[in-house]
Formats: structure tokens, sequence, C-alpha cells
């Protein structure tokens, strides 16, 4: 039962919020939980098994971590002076550490295994095959959300170990933190304190929330339904048969595909925080108008956010501090000054979070080599900065110039496109086919001829239509105007006809329909 | 305090770090120059910032910063 | 309740009220045959719309089904044959719960003696998606608006070039099956195919037959000729699923030889689907097996079916002229003069300027 159809819609949410309202205070946690749990069921059935366990052993990591933590102090304050006290806690936290590196590895290790060990059991076995043998295959069923709960338990284990917060002692506070049914198809990748508390609240139902949750909702859906959905037959097309097709059709495969992965992921969690907040929990923003970025490291901060945040915040800034980065670059200092200092240790912390960031949409070839991709555009970008002044400097450009604003704008969009046209492609073989053959035969003149071969002129207006919807209303958010309060805080028939001319937009130019597929959802597979 | 506003000046010219609050949460600062921050303020103040300091807390304003630092010459 | 809850509730109520009334009287206006003229549909409701267009109480013999049931049975031939009416009411890939509200639909303003139904629709089924389907489809059919929202495209895109003879298609293309003869022996293909019918598909038969038999139509269930689709296993489970739910099953796969069937004439999909030809004798067989074993009107010579006569007239031009043919090929054909026409132009005005 996925967020976007109508059994997700018009029967689960408003049960379990009618449910909600009915319970005592006290018992509407245990609802979201049910309900969580529910959902899960009928998407992953037994494999829910799996994500109590996870919560079950997360929780206890995190007492067993406070439970150290509280015998050190205790220790501390027989202490006498400071180098004992000093002397307790290095022994104390060599058993945090500890507890820390299972907690890890074990979550890490369950992921690695559902989603990864195949792909490298088949490159394996191409070695090996030259050597006569093969490994088999482990036989894995995919749990749903896997790839979002398990950061969300790392982070978790992670922030109780720094002592961010003291661990949660309550089981159900933290399953339900895990498994929050809007969250657990698509993300967005919550930190336990953002959302723990209005989860566990149980706080009643109010107007103010359940028109904001309404209003995302239908904003999400039109983004999809409208528009994304319509992208897909085109480019399930132009990607599913890459060969019939070169030059200007690419470059129309490579846009296309953007649009359609930002609206419907965009959309998707409209949806999801929508439904949220219809329960007065404040999930975490994913989107920040990502096209309005003027350089790649702006994109990423403004496209899955709480993604880009999970990396920063659990692989970026630990290891920019770990000893051993540290130490080079103290070293580097001397040896070759601040400058390369600053790119030696952007590289080492980038590396490992841009492979992590690739594969983490998927055990490919292609997905390790869209995370590289940016690596190294961001690395380069890190390096180019001072010099960049410089150059603004010595041309007597002001750098917040309109028209350069721009051209950053478009060199940034080139640059998205081209990385979507990879991530997209059927594997990295078709990538580089595809991305070669733009250069070979361009001629825009095939696409205004041709393009009634692989879509239709009503799918082009509604594309087109609600693209421009969406644009302008992006525009407006990023110049400060709060489009979305100034609906809800409207006197009651104004919100109310703008409700319904997004329903009737949605359920009149929809892609819906027997005989149109439900467009599975991108981010759904992990 | 002149000293860690100085550091600042010299990451980014163009930021008011006596008045600006949010140097984190609206990504004044980024990450890349969190690292050169870091390793200068280490230098210059003689401390260890490890992981669990790495919050936007710690990092927003001037004050903030030099709240930690502090902190962490204590101990 | 304090006051502010119950104005939330009211205002709830309000809301979900004008959106439902705004819904049906959406829907009213989208009733085709009242307010658009039913040509403008060319998706998969075409022929629901145009059933309805039928005048009252004239089709006998409703064809069920998928596209097998659609391409395998052309109406007009069964006129030519037999002077029986009937009509195609089935479409591609339909699954049991569209499939009952097209034999609805299709009754609003007729009373047939027989529903066909083809085999393959039972087979089809897929947790998920029926779930969806059977929340989605009583919406559709309460809601006209749901269901035909597409016309919007239709104002915007070209007309439609298929024209549909009570439901069939014209297809003369020929890709002849050239597999194992004896493949009801052999094994299906896709992997997800089902070789039994699910529970919730036999319920929503067990609805159709209700319906049905609350009016008094007979339903004959029947497996179309296909290579690709059946096998002895499925044609078993047809069988005894017939005997359940006591009606009569026809299974044509059995009786290629006796129809005459020629697998390298009669299909356009290399076994998959019949083609004109294959049509012809399906309808040939059924014609026969009609006028032996049930009870039909031979309704030739009775001025209220002329326009019958008039379609089969229209309908045989086509077939001339579309021999050998189907619609993609005519839409091709088209598209490539209309390119021809406008770039040629464009390239000559071209050249004039080089040579200046």
């Amino acid at each position: 039962m996925a967020i976007y159809t109508n059994l997700y819609l018009l029967v689960f949410l408003p049960v379990v919020l009618i449910v909600y309202q009915l319970a005592p205070k006290k018992a509407r946690w245990g609802v979201l939980l049910a309900a969580s749990y529910a959902l899960y069921i009928s998407f992953s059935k037994y494999l829910v098994l799996l994500l109590m366990a996870t919560s079950a052993f997360t929780w206890g990591i995190g007492l067993w971590l406070d439970k150290i933590g509280e015998a050190c102090k205790a220790k501390q304050a027989e202490c006498t002076d400071r180098k004992q006290k000093s002397e307790v806690k290095k022994e104390f936290q060599k058993k945090r550490v500890l507890a820390l590196r299972v907690g890890v590895l074990v979550l890490l290790g369950i992921l690695f295994y559902v989603n990864y060990l195949n792909f490298v059991i088949d490159n394996m076995n191409i070695f090996l095959g030259k050597l006569g043998t093969q490994l088999p295959l482990v036989k894995v069923m995919f749990p749903m959300g896997i790839s979002f709960y398990t950061l969300e338990a790392v982070g978790y284990i992670a922030d109780v170990y720094w002592e961010r917060y003291p661990a949660e002692k309550h089981l159900g506070r933290l399953a339900l933190f895990l498994s929050f049914f809007p969250q657990i198809m698509e993300g967005p990748i919550a930190r336990y304190p953002d959302t723990s508390e209005a989860l566990f609240a149980g706080e009643p139902l109010n107007m103010a929330n359940l028109n904001e949750g309404f209003l995302r909702i239908i904003w999400g859906l039109f983004k999809k339904m409208v528009v994304s959905d319509r992208l897909s037959y085109l480019t399930t097309h132009l990607f599913g048969n890459y060969q019939d097709y070169h030059g200007s059709f690419i470059v129309l495969a490579a846009i296309a595909y953007t649009i359609q992965l930002y609206l419907e992921f965009s959309g998707s969690i409209d949806i999801v925080i929508g439904s949220g907040k219809l329960f007065g929990v404040t999930l975490p923003e994913n989107f920040n108008q990502p096209f309005s970025a003027q350089s790649a490291a702006e994109f990423w901060r403004r496209w899955h956010m709480s993604l880009g945040n999970w990396f920063k915040n659990y692989v970026f800034y630990p290891i920019t501090v770990s000893p051993m980065v540290k130490n080079w670059n103290k070293t580097a200092r001397k040896k070759y000054g601040k400058y390369w200092s600053m790119v030696g240790t952007s590289a080492m912390a980038l590396f490992p979070v841009w492979v992590a960031t690739g594969v983490w949409h998927g055990a490919g070839w292609k997905y390790l080599f869209y995370g590289m991709y940016y690596f190294v555009i961001l690395l380069f970008g890190v390096a180019m900065e001072p010099i960049k002044e410089k150059n603004y400097a010595k041309m007597g450009l002001d750098p917040n110039a309109r028209w350069l604003k721009i051209l950053r704008i478009l060199k940034t969009w080139v640059i998205i496109f081209t990385g979507e046209l990879f991530f997209n492609a059927v594997n990295l073989k078709a990538g580089f086919h595809m991305f070669f053959s733009i250069f070979g035969n361009f001629h825009i003149s095939s696409l205004w001829k041709y393009w009634p071969n692989v879509i239709t002129t009503g799918d082009v207006w509604a594309i087109c239509v609600g693209s421009v919807i969406v644009w302008i209303v992006g525009f407006l958010k990023e110049h400060g105007v709060d489009v979305r309060g100034k609906i809800l805080n409207a006197r009651t028939p104004y919100k109310w006809s703008v409700y319904y001319l997004i329903i009737f937009a949605i359920l009149l130019f929809g892609a819906y329909g027997t005989g149109y597929q439900p467009v599975d959802l991108i981010y759904a597979g992990f | 305090m002149e000293e860690l506003l100085e550091i600042l000046q010299d990451i980014d010219d163009s930021v008011d770090y006596e008045n600006e609050t949010a140097l984190i949460d609206d990504h004044i600062l980024d990450s890349f120059g969190i690292i050169t921050l870091i390793s200068e303020i280490e230098e210059h103040f003689d401390i260890e910032v490890d992981a669990a300091e790495m919050t936007p807390e710690n990092f927003n304003s001037a004050a903030a910063m030099w709240k930690m630092i502090q902190r962490l010459q204590e101990n | 309740m304090t006051q502010s809850s119950t104005k939330s509730i009211v205002k709830l109520i309000l809301f979900g009220g004008i959106t439902l009334l705004a819904l049906v009287i959406a829907s009213a206006m989208m009733k085709p045959t009242k307010w658009f003229d039913e040509k403008l549909i060319q998706d998969r409701n075409a022929r629901t719309v145009q059933m309805m267009e039928q005048p009252a109480y004239t089709i006998d013999v409703f064809n069920l089904g998928d596209s097998l049931s659609t391409a395998g049975f052309s109406p007009m031939e069964l006129w030519r044959e037999q002077g029986y009416t009937s009509f195609n009411i089935g479409a591609d890939g339909i699954r049991m719960q569209e499939a009952y509200y097209a034999v609805v639909e299709a009754c609003e303003k007729q009373k047939p003696r027989y529903l066909m139904i083809e085999s393959l629709v039972l087979f089809r089924y897929a947790m998920g998606q029926d779930l969806q389907m059977t929340l989605s489809q009583p919406l559709y059919h309460r809601f006209a608006f749901l269901k035909y929202h597409n016309i919007w495209k239709s104002l915007v895109e070209e007309e439609g070039i298929m024209v549909y003879h009570r439901g069939y298609t014209i297809n003369q293309n020929v890709w002849e099956y050239d597999g194992e003869e004896d493949y009801l022996l052999l094994d299906i293909n896709d992997p997800n195919s089902k070789l039994s019918v699910s529970a919730l598909n036999s319920m929503t038969f067990d609805r159709i037959k209700r319906f049905c038999d609350a009016r008094g139509i007979e339903i004959i269930i029947y497996s179309m000729p296909s290579a690709k689709n059946y096998n002895q296993v499925r044609v078993d489970a047809m069988a005894s699923f017939a005997k359940d739910k006591g009606v009569t099953y026809i299974d044509l796969n059995e009786k290629t030889d006796e129809m005459g069937l020629d697998w390298t004439q009669d299909t356009n999909d290399g076994g998959d689907h019949m083609n004109l030809n294959g049509a012809r004798k399906v309808v040939k067989y059924y014609g026969n097996y009609f006028r032996n074993n049930l009870d039909l009107t031979d309704h030739r010579g009775d001025p209220a079916y002329s326009d019958w006569d008039e379609e089969l007239v229209e309908y045989d031009k086509l077939v001339e002229e579309m021999e050998g043919k189907s619609y993609l090929d005519i839409y091709t054909e088209k598209k490539e003069k209309e390119w021809d026409e406008k770039y040629r132009k464009e390239d000559t005005t071209n050249n004039n300027d080089v040579k200046k």
C-alpha cells in the first residue's frame, strides 16, 4: 500500500486518524505504532520481525552506552584528582567505543547483507569464474525502508555515544521513531530528538495541523500525478530503448528524467510530511528549491537534505576530526601549506561520503559512478574556490551579478542532468553509451520532428503547464514568499478554493485510471 | 575572542560574525569552511575538537564557538 | 464536545460534502451520449461508451474479456453469417473488477440473452493491484468524471483513427506462429502467469453471475485459440471452474482443426491474438454453435436493425481498403505522408536559397 494509492489516502489514513483521535491521549502513540507495523506488514510481511529486532537491538545498545557512562561517572566520583578521573574516563571510553562499534557494525552488516552482498558475490564470481569456482548467491527478501531506518538507528546510537542526549528508556518510543509509517517508504531520515516528542505526545488532532497536512498532501499528489507520472512513460521508453536514440533525444531523456525524479520524490515527500503533520509530527524537509542552486555543492544542500545531513553529521564531520585525518592535516599544513592541506582533508572526508551516497542508492556500478562523479565535481569546487575569488576580482566582476548567477545555475543544471542520465541508465555501460551518443549526430530538428513518436500532445501540455505551476511556486518560495502560509492563513472560502483547484486538477489531469500502470516510487526500493 | 574573529574573517570576510547567530543553520559557514576553522582553532588555542562537539549549537555563532573553546581549554 | 471541536467537525463534513457534490455534478456532466461525442473517447473506455450509444435492447450477445476477446471476435461477421447482434465490451488487460462494471454499464439499456466471457481474465490477478481495483472500480463506476477524466486529451490531440465496429477494430496483419503445433502441451513462458483462478476472481465471477441471473442472461465461458496463452493446465482448470459454477465452457484451443485454423495465416502477432482471418473462423464456429444450441433471433430483414446492414457495407469497404494492414500501419503511413509533405517543402525552399 504505497503512499500515493487510493487505499492509503482514502482508507488507511482516515481510519488511523479517527482511531488516533478517539484513543485516550496516553495510548495514541500505540495507535501510531500499530498502524506503522500494519502498513509494514502489508509491504514486507514477516520481515516486520527484522524491523522489530532492529528496534530492540538499537534500544539495547543505547541503554548499554548510557550504563557504561553512568558507571564511569560513579567511579570518577570516587577519584581524588584530575589525573585519576582522566584515567577512569579513558578506561570506560574503551567500553563505550566497543558498544558503539558493535551497534553500528551489526546494523550496517544487516544492511550490507540485504542490499549489497549479492552484488559483491556477483563481482567476485567474475574473477572466481576464471579459477573455475563460483560462490552461490544468498537468497534475500527485501525489507521495506531498511536503508532509511538503519541510518536513523545508526544516527541514534552515534548521538547517544556522543552524549547529545540520554538514551531512550522506553522501547516503544524508539520503535515508533524507527517505524513511523509515513517515513518508512521514502524517508526523510530524521534525528531522534526531532520527532520523538511529537510522536509520543499524543496531542489531539487540530484544524491547523489537518489543514497544513492536507494541503501538503494534495500538492504532492499534484506534482506526482499530473506531471511526474506522465514523464515516466517518456523516460521509460527512451531509457529502455536507448540504442534507438541519440543526440537531442538523449538530452531530452536526461532532462525529463531529472524533472520526473524531482517531482515524484518531492511530491512523495510532501505526502509523507503532510501525513506526519496531520498527527502533529513535523518531519524534516528534504528539498529546498534544488534547481536554484548555483553549484553542485549547493545543490546537495538543497536536494534530499535529510540524507545529505546524515552523511555530513555521521560520516563527514567524524572523519574530519578523526585522529588520523587530524594528524595528516597537521603535518600537511607545515609541508604543503594551508590550501593543500584543506583540499587534502576535504578529499579524505568527501571520498567515503560519496562512495556511500552513491551506493546507498543501489548496489550497482552506475551508482558508485554517480557518487564518484559528484566526488570529483565537489572536490574540484573546493579546490577552485579561492582561485575563483581571485579571478572575479581580476576581471572586475561582481560575483553576485544577476547574469553570473544565472550562468552558474545553468552550469549546475548541466551537471545535474548529466548525473541523472547515468543514474537512470540501465547500467553503467548504457550510461556511457547514452552520454557519448549525445555528441554524435546532434540535431535539434530531429527532436522537433519526431517527438510525437515518444509522447502525446496532451501529455506535453499537462507536463508543461504543471511544471510551470510548480516552478512559479518554487520561485516565490525562493524569494521569500511563504505561499503555503498565505494559503493556510487565508479566509476559508479562499483557502477551500485553492484546495478544490488542486484536487480537481489532480482528478482531471492526473495520470490515473485503469490502463495507467501505477508508477512505482523510484526511491521505494531502498 | 579577538583571535577567533580574526580566524573567521580569514575564512570568509563577508560575514558579520559579531551578530550572526545562524552560521550553520543558514549555511553561511559550509562544511569545508568548518574543516579550515577547526584546524585553525585547534592550532591557535591548543585544543582537540572531537566529533561529539560537532553540533550546530557549538558553531552557530562566534560566541558559541568561543564558549566551546574555553570549555575545551579547561579539560 | 467543545464548541470548537464541533465547529471543526462541521467544517470537515462540509468540505467533504462539497467535494462529493462537485464530483456528482461533474460526473453527471461527463455522461457520454449527453454532452459529448462518444468518438472523442479512444482509449480503453471506447467500447463501453459506444455500447451505451446503442439503441436500447438490440444486442443479443456480449463478448467480454481482454484483448484476446476483442481481437478474435467481430460482431459484423456474426451479423453477416447469422443475423445475430453482438458487441465486444472487453478491454486490453482487463481484470475481473473492471469486467464486472463493464457488464453492469453495458446492461444499462440492454438485456442480452448471452454473456460470453473469455477465460484469460480469470487467470489475471495480483494482490496489491487487486485490492486497489476493488476500491477504485466502484468509484469509477459511480463517478463518471473519474472514469472519463482523460477526455481533455481528445480536445488537444488529433482525432483517433481507429474505427470500432461494435467493439471490434480491423487488424489484418499476418505474423505466423512458428512454435510447437501441440502448444497445449507446453509451459507458459511468463513467470507471472497463473494457472488457477484466485479466490477474489472467483468471488467477482459470482457477482457477475448473480447480476446476470437476475436479468436472465446466460453466461458462457470460452477460451480463444491462443498458442501463447493457453495450455492443458489452464484449459483443465477452466473446465472444472465452469463446472463448479454451473456454466458452459467452450475451449476453442481444442477445436482448431474443426475451425480450420491456420497458425500461419490467422494470427497477427505470432500466436498471441487472432487477426481478421482468425476472427472470421471463430465467428463462423460460434455462428453455427449459436444456431444449433442457443435461442437467438435472426434479425436480418427487420427494419429496426437496418443500421447493421448499413454498417456492414462500410465495414466490408474498410476491410478491403485495409487488406493486410492494421491501424498501426495506417497511422504510420499517415505520419510519413505528413512529414514528407512538411519537410520536402522546406528542403526545396532551402535549395532555392542555395541556388541564389
